[in-house]
């Protein structure tokens, strides 16, 4: 490795975290770099057009890295199902495109119950409120405003719902029957084409991605905008280490997955958007002189606090058709009936029931999503034809508690292919996740009992969680003592470093999380746009009542 | 080349293996697989591929209306999905060629001349003994039947709730036949939901918490 080149800000990370702050630099004329581990998806590499797009769920396109195991992906041990995607987007490459906000009563948890870890958040509903309506314009996400389990959101824009099916109008009308809350879902799916990016044609594969654009991800609605105006993307480039001296982090040695070589890379301020694993896991293998417990640890909280929501999958069949094989595969609709605490039950937060697609024949017979695989011999026909199509699932996900002791560390025996350690994570259910998902799993079939399911299935509370979403474990928060970062994304420890992600998010509410990271990556980029000579100059990180304002 | 295990790379353009989790160069093989699977598949014997196919009919009994799961080529679908003697096994369905031929060949001719009930019994005997080639061949045979194009046809013709199933998501997809939002149903929707705003927020009785740690 000879020499170095320098740069206003280095980004690590080219997800939603990366992307977003990068967007909202691009037009400064700041010299901008993002390294991405991974490469940037092309069309070709989506099975959607093949025969045997269901089988390739589960190898080159299947959720876990350590089941995947690409180039680009490095291992994650432990009791831990993670999945994520190492690429230009992140994964939200393999998302759902699930669309929620967090309510208002997601930021202050703390004042709520403050259970285990929970604390309030640094910032209010109120507060971010203009970042979601920004982020939403810049990703493309189809719904319905007017739910009034929200606030007003009559900033944010819209394109036409995705059309609900025969699944969704029928969980609809059970929630409607029941006298619940129920609203169609907001989704990270385009239903008016925009550049580049064709409309929803209601395929319904998003989880592997998708090839037309469709689907709402960084890969399609910022980068070919970020690199345009000249933001220096660098797909295949991995961190090795983040670089740090005299208490302002100076940037970072990666290995360009190319050719093998080392690089360092000088700047004057460092984002790091890894994921709610990935950016602790850097984190924590930066260790280095002065930093000897890892970057942004002074205080020991780096991975700590991870949560993935508490899960539970049901399904329900009728004796008619569902269809769930057609549409987006992001929710038609959800119901929010369950979100809020009600001490009566004797547990503190909620859930959401959202309402999922099915896949093709295959899913049916392998068993859908709760295992419940079709008999082989004799009675295999008749199971195909009473079960495939008449399916009806709803994710149960709940809100789990921030606890200390879940959290990402390193694992001292395992590396990835290039030396680095690899994460490891410990995560258990708390009691009260466990009461509140098994409240949920009952309450989703007495609405699809209503409705005429005649026979149902559930994995019951699952261990580990499908862990679509990493959280918590570089939280946000109010001091030095009870987070990692400030309210702006500072790292208390290094002022120029910012962490925007999964991992900033203080609690996990009981949405899918990606539409916060969104806005929470505007709102830094933003931030850094708009003190940008502050951040630079400054020697440590000021607190949240002292930090410079937008 | 792994020396170490003896083992070529994945057969799928890859370089060379790593040894073990934690070893020099890492715990990952690099590679990604093919879509479709192997460019070169895996041959089977003429007697191998009538095992299959009879594992194939027993797992999908034939039927009137459908094609039968021996009629419609997965011995060359499973050869595509399975791993080549002498390569890592890294990807679903996990099943290596020289274990995988093996159970074929130990099943062999009297497999094939057995009766439905018969086979069937031989394959209860793999599914009770957990043999791994049992969740290996059943997978392959889901697999691979209902991606058949033949057999989405039939599932067109024969499965009301899929007569618009198309099999490839793409180019299609199925907005030509979804049912949209009704006006009746919507107006109904905001009849119900609440929230706090963020000064309502008030500590809970936490005296009512029912679990224990």
């Amino acid at each position: 490795m000879a020499g170095y080149e320098e740069v206003d800000v280095l980004i690590i990370g080219a997800g939603p975290g990366g992307a977003g702050v990068a967007y909202e630099l691009k037009d400064t004329g700041a010299k901008i770099v993002c390294l991405e581990q991974g490469p940037w998806v092309t069309p070709p590499e989506h099975p959607h057009y093949h025969d045997e797009w269901e089988i390739e769920k589960q190898r080159g396109w299947a959720y876990d890295p350590n089941v995947r195991q690409l180039p680009e992906d490095y291992p994650v041990t432990g009791t831990t199902t993670p999945y994520m995607m190492n690429n230009v987007g992140g994964s939200t490459v393999h998302y759902a495109g699930h669309w929620p906000r967090y309510k208002p009563v997601d930021f202050r948890k703390g004042t709520e119950h403050g259970l285990e870890g929970t604390i309030d958040w640094p910032i209010s509903y109120e507060d971010l409120a203009p970042f979601y309506d920004r982020n939403d314009a810049i990703y493309g996400i189809s719904g319905l405003l007017g739910d009034p389990s929200y606030p007003d959101r009559k900033n944010a824009q819209r394109d036409p719902m995705v059309l609900p099916g025969k699944l969704g109008l029928k969980y609809a009308k059970a929630s409607r029957d029941l006298g619940w809350h129920w609203w169609p879902s907001d989704n990270a799916v385009i239903t008016r084409p925009r550049e580049n990016r064709e409309a929803d044609v209601g395929h319904g594969n998003e989880l592997s991605g998708s090839p037309t654009g469709s689907l709402s991800t960084p890969a399609h609605a910022h980068w070919p905008y970020n690199v345009r105006a000249g933001v220096d993307l660098r797909p295949m480039s991995r961190v090795e280490t983040i670089t740090a001296e005299g208490g302002r982090a100076t940037g970072a040695v990666y290995i360009d997955r190319n050719t093998g070589n080392r690089h360092e890379i000088r700047a004057k301020i460092v984002v790091l958007a890894a994921n709610g694993i990935g950016s602790p896991r850097m984190l924590l293998a930066s260790a280095q002189k002065g930093h000897e417990n890892g970057l942004a640890n002074s205080n020991g909280m780096v991975g700590k606090y991870l949560m993935h929501h508490v899960f539970a999958f049901c399904d329900s069949w009728f004796d008619e058709p569902v269809e769930g094989f057609k549409g987006s595969f992001g929710s038609p609709m959800y119901s929010h009936e369950f979100y809020h605490t009600d001490m009566d039950r004797g547990f503190v937060n909620g859930f959401g029931m959202q309402v999922a697609r099915s896949f093709g024949p295959s899913y049916a017979a392998m068993g859908t999503h709760t295992g419940y695989t079709a008999p082989w011999g004799e009675k295999h026909r008749d199971f195909f034809a009473n079960h495939f199509a008449n399916h009806l699932m709803v994710f149960m996900f709940g809100e789990d508690l921030p606890v200390e002791t879940n959290a990402v560390t390193l694992d001292p025996e395992v590396t990835d292919s290039d030396g680095i350690p690899a994460a490891h994570v410990n995560y258990e259910l708390h009691p009260n996740d466990i009461a509140l998902a098994k409240y949920g799993i009952e309450k989703i079939f007495e609405a699809t009992r209503a409705v005429g399911a005649v026979e149902t299935n559930d994995t019951g509370v699952l261990y580990p969680p499908p862990a679509w979403h990493l959280m918590g474990t570089c939280r946000m928060g109010n001091t030095p003592e009870d987070s990692v970062l400030n309210k702006w994304c500072q790292t208390w420890d290094l002022p120029n470093l910012f962490v925007v992600d999964g991992s900033t998010l203080t609690t996990g509410g009981a949405v899918n999380p990606t539409s916060t990271i969104g806005a929470l990556a505007v709102r830094a980029g933003e931030y850094i746009k708009r003190n940008y000579d502050h951040i630079t100059s400054q020697r440590t990180t000021p607190s949240n009542a002292d930090a410079p304002t937008m | 080349m792994n020396d170490a295990l003896g083992e070529k790379p994945a057969p799928f353009g890859a370089p060379e293996t790593t040894v073990a989790p934690g070893w020099g160069g890492g715990f990952f093989e690099t590679g990604r697989p093919r879509l479709g699977g192997l460019e070169q598949p895996v041959r089977f014997t003429d007697a191998q591929a009538a095992v299959l196919n009879a594992l194939a009919d027993t797992i999908i009994p034939p039927h009137p209306d459908w094609p039968n799961a021996s009629e419609v080529d997965l011995v060359a679908f499973c050869g595509r999905y399975i791993t080549p003697s002498g390569y890592k096994n890294k990807h679903f369905p996990f099943a290596d060629a020289d274990s995988f031929t093996a159970a074929l060949d130990k099943l062999g001719q009297a497999f094939v001349d057995a009766d439905p009930a018969e086979r069937a019994k031989a394959l209860e005997a793999l599914e009770k003994a957990e043999d791994p080639f049992f969740e290996q061949i059943r997978a392959l045979v889901y697999y691979g039947y209902y991606s058949r194009p033949e057999v989405v046809i039939a599932i067109r013709r024969n499965v009301p709730a899929g007569k618009d199933y198309h099999g490839p998501p793409l180019p299609y997809g199925y907005i030509q036949s979804l049912e949209p939002w009704d006006e009746t149903t919507l107006a109904q929707a905001n009849e119900n939901g609440s929230y706090l705003e963020t000064e309502q927020v008030t500590r809970v009785d936490l005296s009512k918490l029912t679990w224990t740690k």
